[in-house]
């Protein structure tokens, strides 16, 4: 047996198969038949069955009376034992057509008598029969009766019959049944023929619609309702059905349509790959986006194909690409920016967004690529405005603030970085009073500005920087465009200029003051001349050693020695030398505002200004004052020199006169101060700076108020007591600096804490 | 003795001047003018003049050069009150000095006795 399947299945199966291909139509007609068989033959059969049973019986009863009738005859015979008389009383069953054989027997056994019709003459032995009765063997209805006389049993008696007359009447009826179930069938086979056509008609037109429906794909049929039976619901629910697929259909197709143009028109190079960088699908603008002439020739490249070698961070861009890839199925979908290739070799900068799908169980991913050249560029330039904006304003020497109307800062440049020491990060979204508490009270200007939209200005606003006085202009200029509300203020510090400005107002002063003096010079020189010179000869004539004094001392009837005595006891000497001495303070002053007309006849040469300070520090460390109580040598020096100091073109005595007089000063406030912890001391600094060299004098003194540090370089103004100082020494030092040596000088000074006098000098005076 | 002619029109330094000068064993003469001093140095003789600058009429220079033509024997000290005076070409051709400079005031005259006495003596010249 082969090994086929169906082979194994059982006989129903198969049946139920080939029926299963039939038609409805064959089907019904076949059940129809099969039932109307059924029905037929069970009732023909039925009738058959009664007929067969009930003949039965009749016959077993007219055998039973047969043999009730025979046996009272025989009686007789047996008990006399007439054995002629027993079988011809047997042949009168030959009268009974259906009997065939009659036995008669005794009591123990033997015959006594026996009849056999003589178309069944063979030799049939007699049955033994025990049980009293008729009984079926066979083809025959067999009959034992017993022959009772007076309760004993004088004979048995064996009738044998057979069934012709069953068999007759079967066949009587059997054939006309047969033919009527025939014809019934044939009726009921045209009927079933033509009425099955109500239900598989209906059924049969569905069927044909959905093959229609199936075959052409045309939702739109609608089958017509024939009847309101199951077939009528079926229809119904058909038609339903049909509708909403059509619905279905026509959704799907719009939404397919919409997703196809999508796909079609987007502006977005769309692509499908394998995971193994196959190109399965590409819309349009990913065919334009390479550069190819068709999808074809886009198909036939790989996602690596469309890459350069290597993506601008130096990553070659396989390995690259596959993190990328990673990253996208791992998280389903990665947007990155990426460098791509067209197909003639053509870089350009892309934004990629990798999806990872399912279809068809395969992980398939779904690239959106756009082209971000032209925005790359744009970036690039508006980075590029940006940085040049942001230097243009990092370049300014102004503080730059942008604040909003909160007052919290929008911009903060360089500048503003060095002044404060906060980043522009950290001054970022804070309000000025954290990160520039100068500045807070600006905050109403700012509002002002904005309200009036003119800029406002603040000038010359002093504030203090690490002890020292600084100056500053603040604007505020209105931010109004663009509906950015807030504005930008501009802080400029011009302690430099004011501190020029205050030079050239002392330089101003000190001009003038020269030309006064010159001026006035020879009006006061000479009645000096005449007191000084008066005094010396008074003073010659009242002592010895004039012989012309003693002369006249004779003529005069004294000596000179009396004269000369007098002149002591009375301390004329003394009041002389005062006059003289104020008469050459007086001559010095005249000579100093003298100093202050600009010369030309100094010699200048070079000297190394270190040097030359050296010279001046030893100088005056043997000045030892007692009248102005201090002592040059109890100062400590701390000489902070830089190598390589290039000389200058100068006037060294006028210098020399300079730092002696600082120097002397310096002396002179220390000696003033009380010391606790340290010691009073000079920092002296000689280095390069702006080209030119500078030299510091630095004290820790006392140091001295603003006002006094503004006029220090005044003539005449001094703070030192009536007749300690002339109130020039700094005037001419800072004279001789500025307009001798074009050089400058400035004095930077902290309350309790010391003064540092700073000169610059140029290298050479006339270059300046 | 060296004769000395002072020639300033300041009566006060003029009459100090003599004063010192004669303590200092000069002859000395003093007038207050230019014209004076012409007429006086014509007239008498004198080793030194000491001549102020600013003078009524004739200045302290051209004094100077007119009594160096009219009498040629004889020298000059300036004694001046003006700051930053030098001298001009003419004077230093006529054989003055920066030392024959005197500025007022002096602290101490005897630097001016000092003064005539090396050039009366022609110590100070080459």
């Amino acid at each position: 047996m082969k090994n086929n399947p169906q082979d194994g299945k059982p006989w129903e199966t198969q049946a139920i198969r080939l029926v299963g291909k039939w038609s409805i139509k064959r089907k019904l007609v076949l059940i129809i038949m099969l039932v109307s068989s059924a029905v037929m033959i069970l009732t023909g059969g039925a009738f058959i069955a009664y007929q067969w049973f009930s003949e039965r019986q009749r016959m077993e009863k007219d055998l039973a009376g047969l043999a009730d009738i025979y046996a009272e005859s025989c009686k007789a015979p047996l008990i006399w034992n007439y054995q002629k008389e027993a079988e011809l009383l047997l042949s009168n069953l030959h009268d009974y057509e259906p009997i065939v054989r009659a036995y008669l027997y005794r009591p123990d056994g033997s015959l006594f008598a026996k009849y056999q019709r003589e178309d069944y003459l063979d030799d049939f032995p007699p049955p033994v029969f025990q049980e009293e009765g008729s009984h079926f063997v066979g083809r025959w209805l067999v009959m034992r009766k017993q022959i009772i006389l007076d309760k004993e049993t004088i004979g048995v008696l064996y009738l044998q019959s057979n069934l012709n007359e069953l068999y007759d009447l079967i066949k009587q009826n059997a054939v006309p049944l047969a033919v009527l179930i025939l014809l019934a069938l044939v009726a009921a086979y045209i009927l079933s023929a033509k009425l099955q056509e109500v239900i598989s008609g209906p059924l049969y037109y569905l069927a044909k619609m959905a093959g229609k429906v199936s075959q052409n794909e045309d939702y739109s049929v609608r089958a017509v309702k024939q009847s309101d039976d199951e077939i009528g619901q079926l229809t119904d629910a058909f038609n339903k059905m049909l509708t909403q697929v059509e619905k279905r259909d026509i959704a799907l197709r719009e939404s397919e349509e919409k997703y196809r143009s999508l796909y079609d028109t987007s502006r977005d190079a769309i692509m499908i790959s394998s995971t193994t960088g196959k190109i399965i699908s590409a819309n349009p603008s990913t065919i334009e986006l390479f550069g190819c002439e068709n999808e074809g020739e886009l198909i036939s490249q790989t996602t690596a194909d469309l890459c350069p070698e290597f993506q601008p961070d130096g990553l070659p861009s396989q390995k690259k690409y596959e993190e990328m890839l990673k990253l996208a199925l791992k998280k389903g979908a990665h947007f990155f920016e990426w460098k791509h290739k067209k197909i003639n070799g053509e870089g350009f900068d892309a934004e990629v967004l990798l999806n990872s799908m399912h279809l068809q169980d395969e992980k398939i991913i779904h690239a959106s690529i756009r082209n971000i050249t032209d925005r790359k560029r744009n970036e690039e330039e508006l980075r590029r405005l940006r940085n040049l904006l942001s230097n243009i304003i990092n370049s300014m020497p102004s503080v730059l603030v942008g604040v909003d109307m909160e007052g919290r800062v929008t911009h903060w440049n360089r500048e503003a970085e060095k002044i404060t020491g906060v980043k522009a990060n950290e001054a970022q979204g804070h309000t000025l009073a954290d990160v520039f508490p100068q500045l807070t009270g600006e905050m109403e200007k700012v509002a002002q500005a904005i309200r009036e939209c003119v800029p406002l200005k603040d000038e010359k606003i002093a504030n203090e920087v690490n002890g020292e006085v600084h100056y500053s202009d603040i604007t505020v200029y209105p931010l109004t465009s663009n509906g950015i509300e807030g504005a930008v203020i501009r802080v400029d510090d011009i302690t430099e200029r004011v501190r020029i400005e205050e030079m050239m107002i002392q330089s101003e002063k000190m001009l003038s003051v020269g030309g006064l003096a010159a001026g006035m010079a020879h009006e006061i020189n000479n009645p000096l001349a005449g007191i000084l010179q008066n005094v010396q000869v008074i003073r010659n004539r009242i002592k010895k050693g004039l012989p012309k004094n003693d002369e006249v001392a004779d003529i005069c009837g004294t000596t000179i020695d009396v004269i000369e005595k007098y002149v002591i006891e009375r301390g004329i000497f003394p009041m002389i030398d005062s006059v003289m001495e104020s008469g050459r303070r007086a001559s010095k002053i005249v000579d100093n505002m003298l100093s202050f007309s600009r010369k030309s006849d100094s010699n200048f040469s070079p000297h190394n200004l270190a040097a030359l300070l050296d010279k001046t520090v030893e100088l005056v460390s043997n000045d030892y004052d007692l009248k102005k109580k201090y002592d040059f040598r109890k100062i400590e020096i701390l000489r902070k020199y830089e190598k390589n100091v290039p000389e200058v073109i100068c006037e060294a005595s006028k210098l020399q006169q300079v730092f002696l007089n600082l120097l002397k000063n310096g002396a002179q406030a220390m000696s003033e101060k009380k010391y606790t912890e340290e010691k009073p001391h000079f920092i002296l600094r000689v280095l390069l700076e702006e080209q030119m060299v500078r030299i510091d004098i630095e004290d820790n003194g006392p140091g001295m108020d603003e006002m006094t540090r503004k006029r220090i370089f005044e003539p005449f103004f001094t703070t030192k007591g009536v007749g300690l100082g002339t109130g020039l020494g700094l005037s001419v030092s800072y004279f001789i600096i500025t307009e001798n040596h074009n050089g400058r000088m400035t004095v930077d000074s902290i309350m309790g804490k010391g003064t540092n006098f700073i000169i610059h000098l140029p290298m050479d005076r006339s270059t300046q | 003795m060296i004769k000395v002619l002072v020639v300033d029109d300041d009566v006060s330094v003029c009459k100090s001047l003599v004063g010192f000068l004669e303590d200092s064993n000069f002859e000395v003469a003093s007038v207050s003018s230019g014209e004076e001093a012409l007429v006086l140095a014509i007239k008498e003789y004198f080793d030194v003049a000491i001549v102020d600058l600013r003078l009524p009429e004739i200045s302290g220079d051209a004094l100077i050069l007119k009594a160096h033509q009219l009498v040629p024997g004889l020298r000059f000290i300036i004694h001046t009150g003006s700051v930053g005076y030098r001298l001009s070409d003419e004077l230093k051709q006529i054989g003055l000095l920066p030392a024959h400079v005197f500025m007022k005031p002096m602290d101490d005259l005897n630097e001016l006795v000092e003064g005539i006495k090396k050039l009366v003596t022609g110590e100070e010249e080459e």
